[in-house]
C-alpha cells in the first residue's frame, strides 16, 4: 500500500488532487453534521445540482469556473433557505425543483458548448484531471476558511442544530448562522464538485456524520469522528481508485458506505449489550482487513489477456468497442517505471530531468501538461504513441497520439501532442513511435500559439499496449 | 415593570389564534398562562420570545431586557430526543447568550454550570449521552439550560406534559427558589390544580383574553372554579 502511495504522490496532478480532496473531505464532514441533524441534508444535494449549472454555464460564457459558480451556488442556497421557510412550496419540493432545474440547465449549456464531451462526464461523476495549481490555491484557501469559521462560531452552531427556537429565544441571529451554514456548504459543493462529480458530492456531506453518530454520543465526538471518517474514506477511497483503476468519486462514496455498514453494526451491538467492545474491535478490523485484501487480490488476480490492436498493412488502428472493458496488466505497466520526482515542489526540483509520459497514466500526464502549461515548458518529455499527419493552413503537421475514451466510453478521442519532425525520418501513419524532446511554444500561422514537442530523438517502437483504458 | 402588552393579536395564515391581549409582569412575578388545546398560549410565548411576529398591538419590554436575559424551555415536541449530545454540551449552550464575541466557553461558564447541574441535582448526568435519558431528566437538564439563560426572565412552555408528578412537585420547588431569587417566571401549563397555590398572577386564554389578575382571585372567580372543575356554571368555557 505504501509504494501505492509513493506511486500516487509521483504525480503532480494527483498529488494535487489528494490536497484538494482532503481539505474538501475535511469541510464537508464537519458542516455535515450539522446539515443531517438540522435535516437539511437533501440542500446538499440540491446545491450540488446547482453547481453543476453553474458550471456549465461559466463554460459556455468562458467564465472562471469557480468565481462564477461560487456566488450563484450561494445565491441559490439562500434562495432555498427562504423557499423553506416562507413560501407555500414546501421545502422538499422547491428543492427537487431547484435542482433538476438547474441540472437540465447546466446539460443545456454543456451541449451547446462543447457538444456532449467528457466535460460533462467529469462534472456528474467527478475527475481527478485538470485541477491547475490556482484551483489547488484557491480550494486551500476557501476550505481553511470554512474550517476556521466553523471552529470560531461552533458553539453557535451547535445551539441552533440542536434547538434553533432556544438560540433564537435567548438572543443568537440564528438566520444569520443559517445563512452562514448554508455558504459554507455552497462552497464546499462548489469546490468538491469537480472532484466527486454533482451526483456523489452529497454522500461526503452526509455519510461521515451519520457514520459517527451510529455510535458517538456528545457532539463534539460526532463532529471530530466524522472529520476521521472522512479523511481515512477520502484517502482509502483514492488509494482503491488507483489500485483498481475504478473512478475516484464513486470509489470514496462506497468506501463511506462500508465505513456506515460496519458503524451501524458497532452501534447496533453496542445497544445490544454485553462485550460489545470486544466484538466493535473485531469488526472494525474485519472491516480494514476486508478493504486492504480487496486491493492486495484485485493486483495479484490474473487479468484478461486482451488481443493486441490488429495492425493492418498501412496500420489502420481498428475501432474498439471494448476499450473501456480492458483493463492494464500490472506486469506491463512495469517496464516503463516512473520518474520518482520530489513532491513539495515538482516541476522545480525535477527540472532537467526527462518526464516520462507512462501509460498508465497517459491522458492524466497529458491533460495536466496542457492545464498547467507553465510548469512543463522547457521539460524534456519522452512519449509513446501513434503517428498521425494532417495540415493546417498549408502547412504539414505531425502529432503523437492514443486514442483514449470519451464520455460515457462510446467515442476515442484523440490525446497527445504535435510534434516537430526531423526532415530525414518518415513514419507511415498510425504507426508507433516514441519521441524524446522539449515542450515548447510557438506561434502558427493562424497567429494563435500551440504547444508542442521540439523533437530530439524519434524511433519506431513495438507498441507493449496499444490500448490505455483508464485516466 | 418587565413586559408589558396592548392589545396584541396573533395569526397564521391570516386565521386569527389569539386577540386583545392586555397583561403586564412585574420583576418578581410568577404567571401561569391557563387554557385549553389551541387557546393561543404558545403563541403568545413564541410572541413574547420575538419567534413570532404580532399581526397586531405591541409588546413593550422594560429598558435593557433583552432577548440575552430571557431563558426559554420549548414545548417537549418541539426537541430532537435524539440527538447526539452530552448533558454537558446542552446545558452549556444555555450561556451562549453571554458568549459576547468569545468563540468558547470559559470558567465561569463551566462554574454556572456545575452551579445549575447541583441545583438541580442532575451532576451525575453531566457526561451522559441525552438521547439516553428518561423523559424526566431530559426535561430538567433542558430547565438546566433554560435557568443559565435566563438572568430576568424564564418562559415555560408545556414543561411538565407527560412527568409523573413527584418529577412534577420537584419542578414546581425548583421554579419557586428561581423566582425567589429575583428571575420572572411565565409558565404555560393546562395543569391547573397543580398552579393553584402557587402562580401569584393568571393570564387566561380562549383565543382571546377571559382573566388576568392575581391568582388568589382567580381561582375565587367562577371562570376559575370553572376551569379547575369545581363549578357547575360557565362549563361551556372549558368546553367549547
Amino acid at each position: 500500500m505504501l509504494q501505492i502511495f509513493r506511486e500516487i504522490l509521483a504525480y503532480p496532478f494527483l498529488l494535487r488532487a489528494v490536497i484538494c480532496g482532503l481539505l474538501i473531505a475535511l469541510c464537508s464532514s464537519l458542516l455535515g453534521v450539522s446539515l443531517v441533524l438540522k435535516r437539511y441534508a437533501m440542500i446538499g444535494d440540491g446545491l450540488s445540482h446547482v453547481s453543476f449549472g453553474a458550471l456549465s454555464l461559466s463554460l459556455v460564457l468562458g467564465l472562471a469556473p469557480l468565481t462564477f459558480a461560487i456566488p450563484m451556488v450561494l445565491l441559490a442556497s439562500f434562495l432555498l433557505l427562504r423557499l423553506s421557510d416562507k413560501s407555500d412550496i414546501r421545502g422538499d419540493s422547491a428543492l427537487a425543483m431547484i435542482s433538476s432545474s438547474a441540472l437540465a440547465i447546466g446539460v443545456i449549456a454543456v451541449s451547446w458548448g462543447r457538444g456532449m464531451s467528457t466535460d460533462i462526464c467529469n462534472y456528474m461523476f467527478g475527475t481527478i484531471l485538470a485541477t491547475t495549481k490556482e484551483d489547488v490555491r484557491l480550494t486551500a484557501i476557501l476550505s481553511l476558511t470554512v474550517i476556521s469559521l466553523f471552529i470560531f462560531f461552533y458553539n453557535r452552531l451547535f445551539a441552533i442544530t440542536f434547538d434553533e427556537n432556544f438560540a433564537k429565544a435567548s438572543g443568537s441571529h440564528v438566520n444569520f448562522y443559517n445563512m452562514l451554514l448554508a455558504a459554507l456548504t455552497s462552497v464546499t459543493i462548489v469546490l468538491g464538485m469537480r472532484l466527486m462529480g454533482a451526483l456523489l458530492i452529497s454522500a461526503l456531506i452526509i455519510f461521515p456524520g451519520l457514520s459517527a453518530m451510529r455510535v458517538f454520543k456528545s457532539f463534539k465526538a460526532v463532529i471530530s469522528v466524522s472529520a476521521i471518517i472522512s479523511l481515512v474514506a477520502f484517502s482509502l477511497g483514492f488509494l482503491a481508485s488507483y489500485a483498481l483503476q475504478t473512478p475516484s468519486g464513486a470509489s470514496i462514496v462506497v468506501v463511506n458506505l462500508l465505513i456506515f455498514i460496519i458503524f451501524s453494526l458497532i452501534g447496533y451491538l453496542k445497544k445490544s449489550g454485553r462485550g460489545f467492545k470486544k466484538q466493535a474491535s473485531l469488526l472494525l478490523v474485519l472491516g480494514l482487513v476486508i478493504c486492504l485484501s480487496a486491493c492486495r487480490a484485485k493486483e495479484q488476480a490474473e487479468l484478461p489477456k486482451f488481443e493486441l490492436a490488429q495492425q493492418t498493412g498501412e496500420g489502420e488502428v481498428q475501432k474498439y468497442d471494448e476499450l473501456i472493458d480492458l483493463v492494464e496488466n500490472p506486469s506491463e505497466t512495469e517496464t516503463p517505471t516512473v520518474q520518482v520526482l520530489e513532491f513539495q515542489t515538482l516541476p522545480e526540483l525535477a527540472a532537467g530531468e526527462e518526464l516520462y509520459i507512462d501509460e498508465k497514466m497517459y491522458i492524466g500526464w497529458v491533460l495536466d501538461i496542457y492545464t498547467n502549461i507553465d510548469d512543463y515548458l522547457g521539460r524534456q518529455v519522452r512519449i509513446r504513441g501513434m503517428f498521425q499527419e494532417f495540415e493546417q493552413l498549408g502547412e504539414k503537421k505531425y502529432v503523437v497520439f492514443r486514442f483514449g475514451p470519451g464520455c460515457c466510453g462510446d467515442d476515442a478521442g484523440m490525446c497527445g501532442f504535435e510534434i516537430t519532425l526531423p526532415e530525414d525520418t518518415e513514419f507511415s501513419l498510425d504507426s508507433w513511435i516514441e519521441v524524446r524532446g522539449v515542450l515548447e511554444r510557438y506561434k502558427s500561422k493562424d497567429g494563435l500559439q500551440y504547444l508542442r514537442i521540439a523533437t530530439e530523438e524519434i524511433t519506431q517502437v513495438e507498441p507493449e499496449n496499444p490500448y490505455t483504458a483508464h485516466y | 415593570m418587565l413586559l408589558k402588552c396592548s392589545n396584541l393579536s396573533f395569526a397564521y395564515g391570516g386565521r386569527t389564534v389569539l386577540e386583545d391581549v392586555n397583561f403586564s409582569l412585574e420583576s418578581t412575578d410568577y404567571l401561569a398562562i391557563l387554557g385549553e388545546n389551541g387557546s393561543g398560549k404558545s403563541t403568545l410565548i413564541k410572541g413574547l420570545l420575538g419567534l413570532k411576529t404580532p399581526e397586531a398591538g405591541q409588546i413593550d419590554y422594560a429598558a435593557g431586557l433583552s432577548a440575552k436575559e430571557i431563558g426559554y424551555l420549548p414545548q417537549q415536541s418541539e426537541i430532537q430526543r435524539d440527538f447526539p449530545a452530552t448533558v454537558r454540551e446542552i446545558v452549556l449552550s444555555g450561556r451562549l447568550n453571554s458568549l459576547g464575541w468569545r468563540p468558547f466557553y470559559g470558567r465561569e461558564d463551566r462554574r454556572k454550570l456545575k452551579e445549575i447541574l447541583a441545583l438541580l441535582k442532575i451532576e451525575e448526568l453531566e457526561k451522559k449521552s441525552f438521547r439516553e435519558l428518561s423523559g424526566g431528566q431530559q426535561q430538567r437538564v433542558l430547565l438546566a439550560r433554560a435557568l443559565l439563560a435566563s438572568k430576568r426572565l424564564l418562559l415555560l412552555d408545556e414543561p411538565l406534559a407527560g412527568l409523573d408528578p413527584l418529577v412534577a412537585a420537584d419542578f414546581y420547588r425548583i421554579l419557586e427558589e428561581v423566582n425567589a431569587s429575583g428571575i420572572a417566571v411565565i409558565l404555560v401549563t393546562h395543569d391547573v390544580a397543580a398552579i393553584e397555590h402557587r402562580a401569584k398572577k393568571i393570564l387566561h386564554l380562549a383565543n382571546k383574553q377571559l382573566y388576568f389578575g392575581l391568582a388568589e382571585e382567580y381561582f375565587e372567580s367562577a371562570l376559575g372554579r370553572a376551569f379547575l372543575g369545581l363549578g357547575e356554571e360557565d362549563g361551556h368555557v372549558t368546553n367549547f
